[in-house]
């Protein structure tokens, strides 16, 4: 369990709080999303999982490891894995399946633990076709994936992804979103998915706002993701589907939708309207 | 006045065993006053045919007539004319930024065109009031304790500050959140309505849809479709095709239609996809 108790945060002692007394606790295996808007204190906050940055006050646990602990450091950063925006300013190696490999050779484990981390890992992130090739010839989405598998490699308990998808393309959104989710209920991996997109995060079982230095909790999510008034005031889009849900004055006896797409909305349209 | 692509070809390394077609006899026009999306997948071609547009990149084969000019033919010494009318705002602008503060950011390129102080001073102020920055509390900052929103719009400012006739945008909204992009739209949109004609490369149709009236989607340098906004659900089945989903609001009133429903489809904003469904569902309207 990853334990945040009344941490506070800010860069200079007379600066202002990035945020104050926020706590929470995540479980191995859930899927937490994060949002914000710019300036809000999400990247800061997805730097104090594993020990990058120390809070000011408060503290963080890391299964019972305190984030400020030396000795202990390179255990949490084992445990807690951090995926960038950007692909490129975390590829380190000329050769795919070198890069997955850094990780793992870092830790000094033998060269066959590292041959099964580095297939495994590739395998989960669905590259393993091209773990010969240089990775600066790949896509945006396919680098992506590249970064994940190495810090899949060092067998994380839990993933913090700092707006995993935002400098890539709509093709490339769709499969980093779509490999995330997959590892996450396949591997038991924890997602701690910060974002300012929803739609990446309509399955998450909490999401989390952080607005004007705290940060509320909420569960029942999809109900509360058709409410547009409330992701507007955080400076978040809100879904499609929601803003459209708005416009055609829907009741909220409708049935709550599961993937919040065109096609549900129009079989629930066709299903509560046509019967009438 | 218009812009108007002839046969354009564009191949980079030609002759190498690298050589790849970019652009392939490309035929466009573009309208005065458009304000035009262009999309693809990655290496369909689309920063290419920004480039061709203000000269960057001479085509191989082909003509490129700005208002009348062919700029495919226009010497060097001629360039600057043409930078001038064709504004281009490249990806990440703030990237490039280079001097301590806003107001010489912003200055630079005016002083390059040889406008005097009275006049680089006016245009200054008169951007950054186009892009939402306070001139007495923003000309002196450094670029440096910008938000990325300010930021990227003091790179608007920069290329707004040369009065464009036509503004090219790369990908305006990049990593930008809801807010600094909606300001970023707004802008746009402002731009377009005093008459500057627009071409806007992005990713999202959905945000592309708010400010512009035409979409067109290359395709391995061809232009695959050049649809008017009205017509995204139309072609909605064709757009997915090329890996482009049509907007949330086109895609509820086509996947309508195709379940047989008598909708109408030639809608442009969610508002007006609202009324189709609305129509189709009387009792939505009552509110029961």
């Amino acid at each position: 369990m990853i334990e945040f108790i009344d941490v506070g945060y800010r860069y200079a002692e007379n600066a202002e709080w990035v945020f104050n007394k926020v706590s929470f606790n995540i479980e191995k295996g859930d899927f937490v999303g994060i949002v914000g808007k710019n300036g809000s204190g999400k990247s800061t906050l997805a730097r104090m999982f594993n020990g990058l940055l120390l809070p000011t006050c408060g503290k963080v646990l890391v299964d019972g490891w305190d984030t400020r602990s030396a000795s202990r450091l390179y255990d949490i950063r084992r445990k807690v894995g951090l995926l960038l925006p950007h692909p490129d300013h975390q590829i380190v190696a000329s050769v795919v399946e070198d890069d997955v490999a850094f990780g793992p050779a870092n830790l000094g484990l033998d060269s066959r633990e590292i041959r099964q981390r580095v297939d495994e890992a590739l395998k989960l992130v669905e590259m393993e076709e091209f773990k010969k090739h240089p990775p600066y010839l790949l896509s945006g989405g396919q680098k992506q994936r590249v970064a994940l598998a190495g810090i899949l490699a060092l067998k994380p308990d839990y993933l913090v992804l700092d707006e995993p998808t935002s400098m890539l393309e709509p093709a490339g959104q769709k499969e980093v979103v779509r490999i995330l989710q997959k590892i996450n209920r396949e591997s038991g991996v924890a997602l701690i998915w910060i974002t300012h997109n929803l739609e990446e995060i309509i399955h998450a079982e909490r999401i989390m706002v952080l607005q004007e230095g705290s940060l509320n909790e909420y569960r029942n999510i999809k109900l509360l993701l058709l409410k547009t008034e409330l992701w507007q005031k955080a400076g978040i889009e809100p879904l499609s589907y929601a803003c459209m849900t708005e416009l055609l004055g829907l009741k909220e006896s409708l049935p709550l939708p599961s993937d919040f797409t065109a096609e549900e909305m129009v079989d629930n349209l066709c299903r509560y309207y046509w019967k009438r | 006045m218009s812009i108007l692509l002839e046969k354009v070809t564009y191949v980079y390394q030609s002759g190498t065993p690298w050589q790849k077609t970019a652009l392939c006899d490309v035929s466009l026009a573009i309208k005065k006053g458009d304000c035009v999306g262009i999309m693809g997948r990655a290496g369909a071609g689309k920063s290419t045919l920004l480039a061709v547009l203000n000269g960057l990149l001479k085509p191989q084969k082909g003509r490129v007539i700005v208002d009348g000019i062919d700029v495919t033919s226009l010497p060097a010494h001629k360039m600057a004319f043409l930078r001038q009318k064709v504004g281009l705002v490249f990806q990440f602008p703030e990237e490039q930024f280079f001097a301590p503060t806003v107001y010489e950011e912003i200055s630079f390129a005016l002083h390059n065109a040889g406008f005097t102080r009275g006049e680089v001073e006016r245009r200054v102020k008169d951007a950054m009031d186009k892009v939402g920055l306070d001139y007495a509390s923003f000309k002196e900052r450094s670029l440096y304790t910008l938000s990325s929103g300010e930021k990227r719009r003091v790179g608007l400012a920069t290329v707004l500050a040369l009065k464009p006739q036509y503004l090219l945008l790369d990908e305006p909204t990049a990593a930008l959140d809801y807010e600094g992009r909606e300001k970023i739209y707004a802008i746009i949109r402002e731009a377009n309505k005093r008459g500057t004609t627009v071409i806007i490369v992005a990713h999202n149709l959905e945000h592309l849809a708010n400010v512009c009236n035409r979409i067109i989607i290359l395709e391995e340098g061809r232009v695959a479709l050049d649809l008017q906004l009205e017509e995204l659900a139309l072609y909605a089945e064709e757009m997915e095709r090329l890996g482009i989903y049509p907007p949330f609001h086109h895609q509820v009133v086509h996947k309508l239609q195709k379940k047989g429903l008598d909708i109408n489809i030639y809608i442009k904003t969610r508002e007006e996809a609202a009324c189709a469904v609305k129509k189709l569902f009387p009792s939505l309207q009552e509110g029961e």
